[in-house]
């Protein structure tokens, strides 16, 4: 296979601790984590960028081309439950929990779109890039997520209206890396 | 008596000298939007299947890149999946080895097509043929011929296992009772045999063909008698008359040897078509694309196949070389499925055309190459196509031809509906699975879980 459009695919990875962040920190674009509030938030971006010093980042023969790698995008999982008051949001985690008791490794979130979106941007402030959300339940939360939660952000300014790039790198503000094989007169 | 109903099916144009890629009509072979074309057209025509070839190991000729064909092949599972969402009757068949990949992930990769595609998976069992594609891998080039096919009897019987493992009504999912599976067996398997000790639970449900269908290639007596006992149909490159029939009666004695209805096995020859308006237009058109498909150094290197050796200093517009083939010498041209079993045959079989006919190297290489089996008029094209098949010389085709994506159009706009005409090809899809549509029966232990630790497959 010819090098694909992207050059080298987006690589992500989930972790909970400083082991899975040092893997990430040598080799990842994206980390995912699982803070329980902002402040918790603000301690593993921290630690993240603490990480990513000690590790000597590498990527060793691409390291001398394409100089040092980009900092890790760091988003929060965030397990979503949405309704459209904080009372029925209530109500069906309640239900959910009454057939089995609804637990996760991310924080889970009952709550209304618009106070998901406010909760979303204050957190950003903890130094995170931004979120992978899980809707709680399908199709029902990633509906609402599309219909409540996006047109919510747009509002304040957080979210895209059109994308803007065509691969995922570009999406997260990463370049194409050069090819490690790449000579003085070929393409990357 | 009534006339055979013909299988069709269509190649995309192949890694090799047949593709012309230099023809200003010649989109990309790699592009999404080609694939894309390719198969609107295939199922356009109420073709049964499309149909992608396989290799592993860019190939070379020496030390050196080996580019005058089209180089590069994407992921035959991500290709197929991604036009299982653009099409929605035809079937997908993919040539996937059996000596490289381990049988859990193959029987999840291939149930996996056929519960995308609503019942369309087709796998093409090969074993591939040559050590350099093995160094890819973990074990390296490590099966010889002969366990090349025991693994791959293996594998199979391994992968059914597998697909058996859940049965047809092993999702229950009943909110009321909280019940998600049917019983705690659930893709519970254990294989063992000479090449796998293999153990655990499978994940994938029972996909709507049960058994995705099963398609082989490979030519020598232990592929025949492998299809013969396993397939569901044969993609062969019989193209001639006689040998196809040759052929065909071969493979349908070792089916009914291995107890089975040989009308069971369909066999299907690969046939590049060339169209025109006259006979006359057709011979030349033809001429021209093949002039361009064995250019002289493209007959160099195929010469090299069968001689395994450097032919560089031979004029392709002199003699047949009368050096003697090197079959032992390590592989001279890697990542090409070989030409012949037996290449000092091969090397006389040429000097004998060649002397007969009067030919050069190269115009021996064109003769003994020709792999447009049909070329003619849309009717005559038609005639012929019925004419293997009502004699027996094949159970159908699958068609192809230089150009890709847009080479099959002609095939579908203009010697499909002629075949449809006539009654001996569909005029809409019969049915809702490739089984069903090739008039295929259901896999035998169809929905019926196996019993744990049955499948045993030492020989
Ligand atoms: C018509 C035909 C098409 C084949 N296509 C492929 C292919 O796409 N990929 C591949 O790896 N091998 C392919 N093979 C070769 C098989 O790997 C086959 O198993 C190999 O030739 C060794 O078996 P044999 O000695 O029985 O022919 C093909 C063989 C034939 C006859």
């Amino acid at each position: 296979m010819p090098r694909p459009p992207q050059g080298q695919l987006l690589v992500v990875s989930l972790g909970h601790g400083d082991e899975p962040y040092r893997l990430a920190a040598r080799g990842a674009d994206v980390l995912c984590v699982t803070p329980h509030d902002v402040d918790e938030a603000r301690g593993i971006v921290e630690r993240v960028r603490e990480i990513e010093a000690e590790v000597e980042r590498h990527d060793e023969a691409s390291a001398a081309t394409r100089g040092p790698l980009e900092p890790l995008r760091v988003l929060a999982d965030l397990v979503v439950l949405l309704a459209p008051t904080q009372d029925e949001a209530d109500e069906r985690l309640a239900r959910l929990d009454a057939i089995d008791p609804l637990t996760s490794d991310a924080a889970v979130l009952a709550t209304t779109p618009s106070a998901l979106a406010d909760l979303l941007v204050a957190w950003q402030e903890a130094g995170l890039d931004g979120y992978r959300l899980r809707p709680a339940v399908l199709p029902t939360d990633l509906d609402r997520i599309v219909d409540g939660l996006v047109p919510a952000l747009q509002q304040r300014g957080a979210f895209r209206t059109a994308y803007v790039g065509s691969t995922l790198r570009e999406r997260f503000g990463l370049p194409r890396p050069t090819s490690r094989y790449a000579t003085a007169g070929s393409s990357a | 008596m009534s006339r055979k109903q013909i299988v069709l099916g269509a190649y995309f144009p192949g890694v090799n000298h047949d593709t012309v890629w230099s023809d200003p009509a010649s989109g990309s072979h790699i592009d999404f939007a080609s694939f894309e074309h390719w198969a609107r057209t295939a199922e356009r025509g109420k073709l049964d299947l499309l149909f992608l070839a396989e290799g592993l190991r860019i190939r070379t000729r020496g030390e050196d890149f080996f580019d005058q064909d089209v180089v590069g092949r994407p992921d035959t599972f991500t290709v197929l999946a991604s036009l299982a969402a653009v099409t929605s009757h035809i079937g997908l068949a993919g040539t996937i080895n059996s000596t490289f990949n381990e049988p859990y992930e193959l029987a999840r990769k291939f149930a996996t097509l056929d519960v995308l595609s609503g019942g369309r998976a087709a796998w093409n069992v090969v074993t591939s043929s040559d050590a350099p594609t093995g160094e890819n891998f973990r074990r390296g080039g490590y099966l010889g011929h002969h366990q090349r096919y025991e693994r791959a009897g293996e594998t199979l019987t391994a992968v059914r296992a597998l697909w058996d493992s859940w049965g047809s009504d092993a999702v229950v999912a009943d909110p009321s009772s909280g019940t998600f599976l049917r019983d705690g067996h659930v893709g519970d398997f254990a294989v063992h045999g000479n090449q796998f000790d293999i153990a655990g639970r499978f994940t994938v449900p029972r996909g709507p063909q049960g058994h995705p269908v099963i398609l082989q290639a490979g030519e020598s007596p232990a592929g025949r008698d492998f299809a013969a006992a396993n397939a569901d149909a044969i993609f062969s490159r019989y193209q001639k008359f006689d040998e196809a029939r040759a052929f065909y009666d071969d493979v349908k004695a070792r089916v009914a040897k291995a107890g089975r209805d040989p009308g069971e096995v369909r066999i299907l020859p690969s046939a590049a078509v060339v169209l025109g308006d006259t006979e006359a237009e057709a011979r030349e058109r033809h001429a021209e694309i093949h002039d361009r498909q064995v250019d002289p150094w493209t007959a160099i290197v195929l010469a090299e196949m069968v001689w395994n050796r450097d032919l560089s200093a031979y004029d392709p517009d002199g003699p047949v070389p009368d050096v003697e083939p090197t079959p032992e010498a390590p592989t001279w041209i890697r990542g090409r499925a070989p030409l012949t079993q037996d290449a000092h045959a091969t090397a006389t079989s040429w000097r004998e055309i060649a002397e007969a006919r009067g030919l050069s190297l190269r115009e021996t290489v064109k003769h003994v190459f020709d792999r447009a089996v049909f070329v003619g008029t849309p009717e005559h094209v038609a005639d012929e196509i019925d004419r293997y098949v009502q004699a027996d010389a094949c159970d159908g085709f699958i068609l192809g031809s230089h150009v890709s994506p847009t080479g099959l159009d002609e095939i579908v706009d203009r010697v499909v509906p002629i075949l449809a005409d006539r009654g001996v090809f569909r005029t809409d899809y019969e049915a809702g699975t490739l089984r069903e549509n090739l008039g295929l029966a259901p896999p035998a232990r169809f929905g019926e879980r196996r019993p744990t630790g049955s499948a045993a497959v030492a020989s």
